[in-house]
């Protein structure tokens, strides 16, 4: 059963407390959290948050795409390590 | 930079008539349809020689394969944990702005204000953006994100990667 709309998402309050210190002070500093259940709000974007995946914190660059979803989506628990082969990567 | 690309890893035989099944190491599975050629590597990755594929078919997400000489099941468990390679020249074109994992691993990082960071031992694949392992000198390992307002240059030939950390990420991999 998904959450009932009249409680909102989700967010831990002190993340949210200092996102929203960050805003009004216009400035931008790496958070570290273990909050992975907190959605991400609007006010988040452009931020990097470092989301706990259980044993290390991952940097999580915040883009309005990712609004409504939650931190740990971006940061999953299990990882699997194989072979780079022919694979590539590219900035975002 | 390595010359060959591994692009596959046999997993086992398929079958009774000797089809190897592969599960690609690469961002484009379809390539084995038109590989003719390939290098075989121990598990080790030491170059044993070069294999003639006759046919390829999808397997769900691996694929089979059918090679010249290999023609029962026991002759294709037996190669079961190599891997299947190509030569650089033959890997798939990058888009601009891409770039190998296997050529960003081993990569030094070097940030403007903090010097060297230390060296590429990984890139994690994460839903948001691709995430560099560094691997530092007897401290925790630091997670960059491979982004183009952190990464601001990547320069294979020298094995380099310059960037300008966000404010606040050094410290957290410092505690």
């Amino acid at each position: 059963m998904s959450r009932s709309t009249k409680k909102g998402y989700f967010v831990q309050d002190a993340l949210m407390k200092r996102v929203k210190a960050m805003n009004s002070a216009n400035e931008k500093k790496v958070l570290k959290t273990w909050s992975r259940a907190s959605a991400i709000f609007p006010e988040m974007v452009g931020h990097t948050i470092a989301v706990h995946d259980g044993k290390k914190h991952v940097p999580v660059y915040i883009t309005e795409e990712m609004v409504g979803h939650k931190l740990g989506e971006f940061a999953p628990t299990r990882l699997f390590r194989g072979h780079a082969g022919e694979k590539s990567s590219k900035a975002r | 930079m390595n010359d060959i690309l591994v692009i596959g890893k046999i997993v086992g035989a398929h079958g009774v008539h000797g089809e190897i099944k592969i599960v690609p190491i690469t961002d484009d599975p379809g390539r084995f349809v038109k590989l003719r050629e390939a290098i075989l590597l121990t598990a080790d990755e030491k170059p044993v020689r070069n294999i003639v594929l006759r046919s390829c078919r999808s397997l769900g997400n691996n694929v089979a394969v059918i090679a010249e000489g290999i023609d029962d099941r026991d002759l294709a468990s037996s190669l079961t944990g190599m891997y299947i390679a190509i030569h650089r020249s033959e890997a798939a074109e990058l888009l601009p702005g891409s770039y190998f994992i296997a050529d960003l691993i081993g990569c030094r990082i070097i940030d403007d204000l903090i010097g060297v960071l230390g060296t590429v031992v990984d890139v994690l694949e994460q839903p948001g953006a691709d995430v560099f392992v560094i691997k530092r000198d007897g401290k925790n390992d630091l997670l960059v994100p491979f982004l183009r307002s952190v990464v601001y240059r990547v320069d294979i030939d020298s094995s380099e990667i310059y960037v300008r950390l966000p404010d606040g990420l050094f410290e957290i991999y410092e505690s």
